[in-house]
Order: C-alpha cells, then structure tokens, then sequence
C-alpha cells in the first residue's frame, strides 16, 4: 500500500512539477519551421496594356503586345527556431529565416533559385524586465504598431501587389502602416505588460543588415550612404471593457537622411530631409468581430521609408477594415489610401497634383487544418498622379493614371 | 502638524504598497507571438501537427505545459486526479490507476463512530478539466450483530466530494497558472 501511495503521489507530483513554470533550467531547443505558399492571380491592370515591346526581326517590325491576365506563383521559407531558459529564469532564442525570394538576382539565375536572409535575431528575455532583441529584426514601432485588421494575404502591401510591376515611381504599393526598418541590424528593448500597457524602443546605427561589412560598391555600411542613426518605439495598450477587446498603439521612428549634395530641383540643388513617420492605431473585437483603423503621417517618400527633399508636404497614409470569424472561416474587407505630395512643379501648364492611391479589398479564409488555409480575395487598386520619381518628382510618367483589379486565390501551410 | 504628516506618510506608504501588490498582479511578459510578425509562416492559424515547428534537438518542456489541463505523461486530467487524491487522502487507500483515473479507497470507519465504516471510488472521466469530469461513489456499512451491513448512503455524500474535488482541482489550476 505504501508503495502504491508513493508510486502515485509521484504520478501526481510529475504531473504537477511538468505543468508548472518552473524557474529551473531547459536546455535549449531547435526547431525547424516554415510555410509553403501557392497563389493563382488574375490582374486586369492599365499598365499591362501594350507593355512588352517585341524586336523587330527582318521584314517584320517591332510590335508592342499586352501582358498575360493570369499568373501562379509559389513562396517558401525555412525558419530555424532555438529556444531554452536559463537557470536564473532567463529565456533565450534565435530565429534564423530562410526566404525564397522568388526573383531574378544580382547572381543572374533569374529563377528565384537563391536563398538568402529574412529576419535573423536572437533574444534574451527577463520575467521582470522585459525582452532585449539584437539582430536583423522589426524594429519597436512595427512590432507593437496597431493597424487595419486583416486575415490571412489580404493586405495593403501583401497578397495583391505580387503580381503587378512597379509604377513610374518605383512603387507598387504605397499604403502601409508604419515602416518596419526592412530588417536593418538593430537593438530592440520590449518592455513587459503593465496594467494593459507595454512599450518598446529601437535602435539600428545604419540601414545595413545581415554580416554585410563591404558593400557591393566597394565602401563600407559606415559610409552614411544610408539612412543611419534609425530609432523607433511605441507603446500598446491591450485590455478588455464590457467584453470587448481594445488594442491601440502610437508608433513613431525617425533616421538621418544619407550623406549628400541633395537633388537637383528645378537645376538647383535641393537637400534632403531625415525620415519621420507616426502612426495612431485602434482595434475593437468582440463575438469574432473586429474593427479598426490606422493613421500614419511624416516626412518619408514611397512605400516605406524613403527620403522627401525639401519643400515637400508630408505624407500620409490610412486605412479602416473589419475581419469577421466563424469558426473555420474568416472574412475581411478594408479601405485605405496613401497620398504624396508631388510639389509646385508647373508641368505642361498645370501644377502637379498629390500622388494617390486608394485600395479596396475584400476576401475569405477557411482553415482546411490547423497550419493549411486557403485564401481568396478582390482588390482593386486606383493610383492618380503618378510622377516619375518619389524624391524628386518634377514631371509625371507616361502611365499617370492606372487602375488595377487582381484576384487572388491561392493555399498556405505553415510547419 | 506633526502628527498629520506622519498620517498622510504612512498613508502614501500604505497606497504604495498596494500599488506594489496591484503591480505584481497586473505585471506580465508578453509571449513571442504578441508582437506583429510579418512573417508569412506566423499569419497562418496553427500548425501542422500542432506544434510550432519540428522538434530537431532538445527535449521539448513547453508542450508539456501546453498539455497540462490534457495530464501530462498520465491518462486522465493532471488537476482532476490529483485533487482527488488529495481529497480522498483522508481515507486509506486501496488501489489507483493514474491511466484509467480510478481512486478506490479501502475501508475507514471515522473515530467518533465505529460503528460504521465508509469506501470511496472515484472515476476521472477525461482529459478536459470540467464540472462533470469526475464521479465519486460512496459505500457505507454499519456493524449489525457483529457483522458489516451495507446501509444506504444520501444520494448528495457523493456529490459533495465531487464539488470538493473540483474545488481543489481549481486551485491547483489557479495556482499554476499564476506561476
């Protein structure tokens, strides 16, 4: 009896002791993770019309034919995983990503056949106080940034903007939420949860990511050639009032423009201004329905984070949505827009209007099993003013305005 | 005066150390996946085969602790298997399978009346921490003319193990959880 007692007491206390959070140390683990993804597209876009030019061979002369409606394309990434704690309560990790960018490379494969890096970091986290990042990371204003809710490749800047070729200036998309420091090697500091509220600060000295010390070019990351000196922070606030879920966030960030002479404007040189840009965000959920929205403003040019030269307004973007869950389907709809200012410049008699675009999408995801979903959505996408450079946009492309519908239906899994 | 500043003193003293109790209450360290990943891997829901990512090296300890309300390395309900125990306890015990969850207790007569005598079997009934996930069964006898009698038992005696059971089973629940 003796022996049965303590026989199960022990069942019992192993149950206990594995279900707790223990503080004693674990030995790290690796894991390896990642996501295949194949997507069908059918793009309706003005910019296809007559787009690809066809030599002239012999008798017969050259002759201008439009794109092709539909395309497939496929994505993949391996991520390596390393987790453990520490015997005084510390946990650490790294995460490794491996990406498949799917595009023709300097190297000339043209087969999107090279892996290189996505993000690649590690992190040490205290229970007490807070998490310390260092790598080629998001930085602090994107990781806690609060923006459109949106399921599953339908997305501002995701999804969509796959298959359609970059405007006149050099931009796919323009409507985004505040930008992510594209992976440059940095500090980031999270902070843990108070009272609902938590806040993270940045810091990156260059633009430059991964173990890169001589740039293609021949100089080094420490040139200024780049924006440098990037800081970013945010604070969240996440709690719940009569059931229903709020998160909101301000994120802001800033980095010194690259050394330079300026841009020429107009014949005369025009410096460049340091990046800025801010963002406000608010989520409600409830009953699997959220709602919300985002504004972001400041002095960057493009997609993400380029540089505006002097005497330009700021920019903005924004957008609103709602996501809908029912058990294994979701739905999702948003609107937003981005507006540039294109100058005073007087082209053709007529003073060069705000660059604009607007997005409307829609779509569903329905999870086949935990890990594997498919997709489909709708987005139409409306670009007016287009000019032929973000920093300097003295006179418009050819392509002013431009109007593209692409659905989108495609499967995902995730390991 | 004096004596007011020595009030209002220990009264900020007072609310800042409640303010310290509430800040430990209301303190905690976000998880990985709290912060926006523009991973396309992390915007998909789950994982196929549950787990993030395939196990290469290491002994994994979290899905241990993902597991627990499913009992980890026993067949029923790690809470609802060792609240009974522990409520049982008073009773000696005869047989227990942690596989099965069955808690079968040996005869006890209570000190103030030996004249009768009391056993108890409980029955953990699954994996999920829920009301109707354990039944408790209790047998009783009086000595009748020297010998053991069976005597019916109040239909309710059972119950109120059960709700003791799950009682505790809460509280070990809400004990590890703050851990």
């Amino acid at each position: 009896m003796r022996k049965l007692l303590l026989g199960t007491t022990a069942v019992a206390a192993a149950a206990l002791f594995g279900a707790s959070h223990a503080s004693a140390q674990t030995a790290p683990t690796v894991r390896i993770g990642g996501f295949f993804e194949f997507t069908g597209g059918y793009i309706d876009d003005d910019a296809d019309r007559n787009a690809v030019t066809i030599p002239a061979v012999g008798t017969n002369a050259a002759r201008t034919v439009s794109r092709d409606k539909v395309d497939f394309r496929s994505d993949a990434e391996i991520h390596i995983l390393v987790s453990g704690k520490a015997a005084n309560g510390l946990t650490y990790g790294a995460a490794i990503e491996l990406q498949v960018d799917n595009v023709t490379n300097s190297g000339g494969a043209g087969n999107g056949g090279v892996v290189d890096t996505d993000e690649m970091w590690m992190y040490i986290s205290s229970p007490t106080l807070g998490q310390l990042q260092l790598g080629d990371q998001d930085n602090a204003a994107d990781q806690l940034k609060v923006s459109t809710p949106g399921i599953q490749n339908l997305d501002q800047s995701g999804g969509w903007d796959e298959f359609t070729p970059p405007s006149g200036d050099g931009s796919r998309y323009l409507v985004t939420g505040i930008n992510d420091g594209v992976d440059s090697t940095k500090i980031i500091y999270l902070s843990p949860q108070f009272f609902g509220f938590d806040f993270g600060i940045s810091y990156a000295a260059n633009q430059s990511e991964g173990e890169n010390f001589l740039t293609p070019t021949g100089g080094i990351q420490r040139d200024g050639l780049g924006l440098t000196n990037e800081i970013s922070g945010a604070v969240r606030y996440r709690g719940t009032f009569g059931g229903v879920g709020v998160a909101t966030a301000f994120s802001a960030m800033r980095a010194d423009a690259q050394e330079s002479n300026g841009v020429l404007f107009g014949g005369v040189p025009v410096g460049l201004e340091d990046v800025t840009q801010y963002q406000a965000g608010l989520n409600l959920s409830a009953y699997g329905l959220t709602v919300g929205g985002y504004y972001s403003w400041g002095k960057f040019s493009g997609a993400t984070r380029g540089v505006l030269r002097e005497g330009l307004d700021n920019s903005t973007n924004w957008g609103a949505g709602a996501t809908y869950r029912m058990g294994a389907f979701e739905v999702g709809a948003f609107f937003a827009e981005a507006s540039r200012d294109n100058g005073t410049a007087v082209v053709a008699g007529a003073q060069l209007k705000d660059r604009e675009q607007q997005l409307i999408s829609v779509g569903a995801v329905y999870t086949l099993a935990p890990g594997l979903e498919m997709f489909a959505n709708y987005t139409n996408i409306d670009n007016k003013n287009i000019a032929n450079n973000a920093t300097n946009p003295t006179n418009y492309a050819s392509q002013r305005n431009r109007t593209i519908d692409v659905f989108i239906v495609g499967t995902r899994l995730s390991f | 005066m004096v004596r007011w500043r020595g009030n209002l003193l220990a009264g900020v003293a007072l609310s800042l150390l409640a303010a310290c109790g509430s800040l430990a209450e209301n303190m905690r360290t976000p998880r990985q996946d709290e912060y926006n990943d523009d991973s396309r891997r992390s915007r998909v829901r789950g994982r196929l085969g549950g787990e993030d990512g395939i196990l290469l090296f290491g002994t994994d300890r979290s899905s241990q602790r993902g597991t627990a309300d499913q009992g980890s390395g026993i067949g029923v309900n790690a809470y609802l298997w060792r609240a009974t125990l522990d409520t049982l306890s008073f009773m000696p015990l005869a047989s227990a399978d942690p596989f099965g969850g069955v808690v079968i207790t040996d005869w006890y007569s209570p000190p103030s009346t030996n004249g009768e005598r009391f056993r108890a079997t409980a029955y953990i009934l699954g994996r999920q921490l829920r009301s109707d996930g354990v039944r408790v069964v209790v047998f009783r006898q009086e000595m009748r003319n020297g010998a053991w009698v069976d005597v019916e038992v109040a239909a309710s005696t059972g119950s109120e193990l059960e709700d003791k059971v799950l009682a505790r089973a809460r509280e070990l629940r809400s004990q590890n959880a703050s851990n």
